[in-house]
């Protein structure tokens, strides 16, 4: 059979992965993939998309974001006030098309309900997907380290991923959790804090993950959520876990959240601390940043950290919900409202927009708001304009509290994002971190996902209405309308680990888990289609 | 995966689940001669009954009017009857899997319908007003050292639970199983799990509320001045709260069904107790995968409970929507039950209106609906996902096959003749 | 002049007359009226699909006639005007208005004036659940206005209400003003179960006599004559609201929902208040 191709003619080509910034070029694919031109010059593409005067980037990639799940889930039921933040999977989807998003991953998910998480994967279109599964506060693994067997621990995080079909190792406030389920008040404060019951601490869960995930060479480092989230003079916490990760390669996500000077009891010390943090990444390329920039307005704190959901349900009077995951996990929701006449929310804003700003490598940062912690990923154009708008930036600075308006740094921060760099942090950056060879370039064998802006003075209005999306070569928006909602593929690993410590997992899964060991892994036909990243 | 084993003329299948009650065990190992089913091993009485009480179905797959007819007739007649209906409701959904839901989610857009899962509407709304503390059942067993079971009586409906997951089992955290733990027990009739109990409270019937609104208060430290509330001393009630206090973990579990203020009084207490220790709650739901309808509606359309699907917009929310039940003029029922749903208000006004059936039941009434349509019976003849009533989802496999096709299976062949008739 | 809208048929699908409000239609040619989109079942029709239109609302004014129990939301969102309805409406009257004035000689279905911010609605006959309620999840029910009720009530009206008054001259259901915030409710018939649960702040008046079941977390204060009943009284008189037999001398006094604030107030005739 002769394949059909699509071409994308003439459009100003962003493709930094391959050193392209604004050349203009041809696009030809096939297949669900970028090609060569066809050498023969008789063939003519089945359709050619004329993108004279257009900017043509690859799909959008977001690394981390709520999406799918029980948590998720349990937000829809108990927030339908928030239907606008937390959408049905449909929406979730076409939303992100229509954002030219074509891969998001959701950033926690406990492994007891991957099955749950993939179910929605599936029904979640226009997108590539998948999600990292919640391991920072998992029994075996601390008995693991506690009895000083990293290769069984080694060989576990390959059997979870595998059995739950995920893409990556989270830690989510390791130790911490734990503490949580197990006394009141209990968390875990500093890297040393004793995890009850199992004699290990949160320093010593990190380090042995990161090690494992580099160990079994998985495309993604170990997702780090480290302790403290969202309290004041956590930075001291970050900075630590940024050192105790050295040797490793490894992911802080929602970097912004753990940011903040203070926690002396007075609040006018409240601030920010990016500048040792930034200055800490910008020194170490083992380590990748996303920002969790907060917007103004309703969000919904959602988290696997559980007492942060108690944190938050108690700080703003609002509804909580929070379950307990056996073995595994906690997880927390809560609403909020984030207001910019109120100072520690005009802090957080300040906070993200530093990093951004403030990080040298854009390769090593990406776009996030933590969806929908900091707020929907539709406001992504709109974050978009204050990196390349310094003027927008500065005005929206001046209406926030003086405080934050006279301290925060970003009064004498005049960079600009080029076209160039937010093409890094919104697709080439977190796909190369994420370690999708396939995805946020468009090179020959990539992947198809190709977003086709109208360039705009304003890049709000650029970036919120694409004129065309393309996903695996199919169009799925054209003149800014949805045509297809395609169906996407799930993306997890399936790496090779020892399956000698097969009798002793399911001998203590069974004695500690409410359901049998046969019924925990997911079932490839559960997951619709999908494709395994080596 | 099929985990199934043959033995001389039997085919085994181990850990297979059960769902004839909320517990979902899914360690039953179910022993099969042809397609009939010998043994369920570790089930309880009512799982014995669930999975022997199944004998393959005879006679025919669907009937019209009462008068037998073959499938591609009903599901016909089913289309002309739905399609043309301007206000019609699909309702029922706890006897199928995820595959079945995200079916009737799109047969109710393709219909331009309404969609309702009956049942659990005062857990959403206190989900709604004040959130939920919960847990996995696994949570329990591992940590629950007090355990108050609050008008329910699982002995009886649950047969397993206080043996798998509540009472007896023993774990890292409480090595002495039973004995490291505390069952306090409030109900209003002598109940067989009140018998089980540490500390029995027998109180006054119609007066739920009162205890809960006076167990917050004394939770909060607010005095009470009363000799009694709910027909209890108020010293029991104390009593009480002091074992609250005195618990690391505790569990708060109660009827799913219930309704009323209750369910938010129990959810605010335990939200409460965690001012001072661990404390969660759970619902403990019935048979059936209810709790998979209602989390696979909510991820399709965003909206939990209840939905309708108007022409040109989205799904809306019709759980503070129209009076339905009177609205609709066609009715679609995926259900078990021969004789359409039992326990719902509005049956008698559903009852005037014409309606399809989707049943598994293995003697329906061929009168029970206008239209009447066989599928596989639920939890036997079927695979899929099914969601337990802490949410942990399991994978249900056919122990025998059915002569019947599952309810997904219906519901896409009435939805492609609906489509086909309007193309 | 003002626009009638007159239904002719019987039928019981679901109307819901979303946007025919005055403040909306006035000033539109009549044929775009006609032509204004309605929802019938799973349909949109033109408003002159369902109703017979005469007249036309330059001045502010709608009058709805005929069957009316399966239409549903007149006058919600409504910012200014005057609706009169002829007989009996469906759910969600006035829910979330703005400002105006909506009055209907018959009944009304559930959510009359659910999280309505201002305006004044009177019914004649009963209504259903949730009066001035909160939507489901959301933290708020009315803010301001007021709602009349001559008939009764069935539950939880009021549910979080913030501001504004709800006056029900006949019984009301279980859970009356649950989760209040502020505001005012008055009943002057029997009263269901559980007045002011996790009320915060606002005044429950119940005058129906006979004793009122409260929760243990209300405490009593005394025995007094309440200052702010007469002003409630001499309003309410000149809107209209009438044939109902206000409290005179002294009241009792309780204090709660303690669980939530403890500065609510219920209000009941002598002796009325059981704990
Ligand atoms: S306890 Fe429930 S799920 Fe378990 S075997 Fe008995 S009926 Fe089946
Ligand atoms: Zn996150």
């Amino acid at each position: 059979m002769i394949p059909e191709f699509l071409k994308i003619a003439g459009g100003t080509v962003y493709d930094p992965a391959n050193g392209i910034d604004g050349e203009v070029r041809d696009l030809w694919m096939s297949g669900g993939k970028i090609v060569e031109a066809p050498s023969d010059f008789e063939t003519r593409p089945a359709r050619t998309i004329d993108a004279k005067g257009l900017v043509v980037m690859p799909g959008g990639v977001d690394m981390h974001c709520h999406i799918v799940g029980s948590k998720v889930n349990a937000a829809r039921m108990m927030c339908p006030e928030h239907g606008e933040i937390i959408p049905s999977t449909t929406s979730t989807g076409l939303r992100y098309a229509g954002l030219g998003y074509t891969t998001a991953f959701d950033a926690a998910i406990a492994p007891l309900a991957a099955r749950h998480a993939h179910e929605e994967l599936v029904d979640t279109p226009c997108i590539d997907r998948g999600f990292f599964a919640l391991m920072g506060n998992n029994h075996y693994i601390m008995r693991a380290i506690r009895q000083n067997e990293p290769d069984r621990l080694k060989a576990f995080v390959g059997w979870l991923l595998g059995a739950s079909k995920g893409f990556a190792a989270k830690l989510v406030n390791p130790g911490g959790v734990e503490n949580w389920k197990n006394r009141p008040e209990g968390n875990a404060r500093d890297l040393e804090t004793r995890v009850d019951h199992f004699e290990v601490t949160p320093g010593q869960i990190l380090a042995s993950v990161a090690w494992a995930a580099d160990e079994l060479r998985l495309p993604h480092p170990v997702h780090v959520h480290t302790l403290n989230l969202g309290l004041p003079g956590n930075w001291t916490t970050t900075l630590q876990t940024m050192k105790r990760l050295e040797g490793h390669r490894a992911h802080m996500a929602h970097i912004q959240f753990h940011s903040y000077d203070g926690g002396d009891g007075d609040e006018s010390t409240f601030g920010s601390k990016v500048g040792p943090l930034v200055e800490y990444l910008n020194d170490h390329p083992n380590l990748t940043v996303d920002v969790g920039q907060i917007v103004f307005g309703p969000a919904i704190g959602m988290t696997a950290d559980g007492p942060v959901g108690h944190f938050l349900g108690r700080l703003y009077g609002t509804k909580w919900y929070s379950n307990d995951i056996e073995q595994e996990t906690g997880c927390g929701v809560a609403p909020i409202e984030y207001r910019n006449t109120t100072a520690v929310h005009a802090w957080q804003w300040a906070i993200g927009l530093e990093w951004f700003l403030l990080a040298r490598d854009p390769w090593r940062i990406a776009m996030s708001t933590d969806h929908p912690n900091g707020g929907s990923f539709l406001a992504y154009p709109r974050i978009i304009k204050l990196l390349m708008d310094a003027t927008f930036r500065k005005d929206a600075l001046a209406a926030l509290p003086a405080e934050v308006r006279e301290r925060s740094v970003l009064r004498d921060l005049d960079r600009q994002y080029s076209l160039s760099e937010i093409a890094i942090i919104t697709r080439a950056g977190p796909a190369r971190m994420l370690g999708l060879t396939n995805k946020g370039h468009l090179g020959i064998g990539a992947d198809a996902d190709v977003t086709i802006y109208t360039p705009d003075p304003d890049p709000e209005v650029m970036f919120a209405l694409p004129r065309y999306v393309i996903h695996r070569g199919r169009i799925v928006v054209e003149q800014g309308e949805i045509r297809e909602a395609t169906r996407g593929r799930t993306l997890h690993v399936a790496p090779d680990y020892d399956r000698g410590v097969e009798p002793d997992l399911q001998k203590w899964f069974e004695s500690s888990y409410s359901i049998r060991w046969r019924n925990y892994p997911v079932e490839a036909d559960t997951i619709g289609e999908s494709e395994v990243v080596p | 995966m099929d985990p199934s084993r043959t033995v001389d003329d039997r085919r085994i299948w181990p850990d297979s689940v059960c769902t004839a009650c909320g517990c979902l065990c899914d360690d039953i190992v179910v022993k099969v001669k042809g397609d009939r089913i010998l043994e369920a091993q570790g089930a309880c009485s009512i799982g014995e009954g669930h999975f022997l009480g199944n004998r393959r179905g005879d006679g025919p797959e669907a009937w019209i009017h009462g008068e037998p007819a073959n499938f591609d007739e009903a599901v016909e007649r089913a289309a002309i009857l739905l399609a043309g209906a301007s206000c019609p409701l699909v309702i029922g959904l706890q006897e199928c899997t995820t595959e079945g839901h995200r079916a009737a989610v799109e047969l109710a857009e393709s219909i331009g319908g309404g969609l309702e899962v009956p049942g659990v509407s005062a857990t959403i709304l206190s989900l709604q007003s004040v959130g939920e503390v919960t847990c996995t059942l696994g949570e329990i067993q591992n940590r629950a050292d007090f355990v108050l079971i609050w008008r329910a009586d699982p002995v009886r409906t649950h047969p397993r639970l206080f043996s798998r997951h509540v009472l007896e089992p023993r774990s890292d955290f409480l090595p002495g199983g039973r004995n490291d733990r505390f069952l306090a027990v409030v109900d209003i009739r002598e109940t067989t799990t009140l018998k089980e109990a540490d500390l029995a409270i027998p109180m006054d019937e119609g007066a739920e509320v009162e205890a809960l609104w006076l167990l917050r208060a004394l939770v909060k430290g607010i005095a009470i001045e009363a000799e009694q509330i709910a027909g209890v001393a108020l010293k029991d009630w104390q009593a009480l709260v002091e074992r609250f206090r005195a618990a690391r973990y505790g569990a708060i579990l109660y009827d799913g069904r219930s309704n009323g203020l209750s369910v938010r009084g129990i959810h605010s207490l335990v939200r409460e107790l965690n001012e001072r220790t661990r404390f969660v709650v759970m619902p403990l739901h019935s048979g059936g995968n209810g709790v998979g309808a209602r989390n696979v509606l909510t991820w399709r359309t965003g909206l939990p409970g209840a939905v309708r699907f108007v022409e040109g917009q989205g799904p809306l929310s019709s759980d503070a929507g129209l009076p339905s039940a009177t609205a609709a003029d066609a009715v679609l029922v995926v259900s078990g039950n021969p004789m359409v749903m039992d326990n719902e208000p509005t049956t008698e006004v559903r009852r005037k209106i014409p309606r399809v059936l989707l049943t598994g039941n293995q003697e329906p009434h061929p009168q029970a609906a206008e239209v009447v349509i066989r599928t596989a019976a639920f939890g036997i003849e079927t695979s899929g996902t099914v969601y337990r009533m802490d949410g942990v989802p399991l994978p249900l496999r056919a122990v025998v096959a059915s002569r019947f096709p599952t309810v997904e299976a219906v519901l896409r062949s009435i939805e492609h003749r609906v489509r086909e008739r309007r193309a | 002049m003002a626009l009638l809208l007159r239904r002719t048929d019987e039928s019981d699908l679901p109307i819901e007359v979303i946007g025919v409000r005055p403040d909306r239609l006035r000033g539109m040619p009549p044929a775009e009226i006609g032509r204004f989109p309605i929802r019938h079942g799973n349909r949109t029709v033109p408003l002159a699909e369902v109703f017979q239109i005469k007249g036309d609302p330059s001045d502010e004014r709608i009058d709805f006639e005929g069957n009316l129990r399966n239409v549903h939301r007149i006058g919600a969102q409504m910012s200014a005007g005057r609706i009169v309805v002829d007989g009996c409406t469906g759910w969600h009257l006035a829910a979330q208005m703005s400002g105006g004035t909506i009055e209907v000689s018959g009944d009304a279905g559930d959510w009359v004036g659910a999280e309505m911010t201002n305006g004044h609605v009177s019914i004649c006959g009963s209504v259903g659940d949730l009066v001035g309620a909160s939507y489901p999840g959301s933290r708020r029910g009315m803010t301001n206005g007021t709602i009349l009720v001559g008939g009764s009530a069935g539950a939880e009206i009021g549910r979080s209400m913030r501001r504004g008054t709800i006056a029900i001259g006949g019984a009301c259901g279980d859970h009356a003003g649950l989760g209040m915030i502020a505001g005012t409710i008055l009943v002057f018939g029997s009263c269901g179960r559980y007045p002011g649960a996790e009320m915060r702040r606002g005044t429950i008046g119940l005058f129906g006599g006979g004793p009122v079941p409260l929760l243990p977390t209300f405490r009593r204060a005394g025995r007094f004559r309440p200052q702010f009943l007469a002003l409630i009284e001499r309003e309410l008189r000149r809107t209209g609201f009438a044939g109902v037999d206000w409290p005179s001398g002294k009241l009792d006094l309780y204090h709660g929902d303690l669980l939530s604030l403890g500065k609510g107030e219920i209000w009941t005739r002598e002796g009325g208040g059981l704990a």
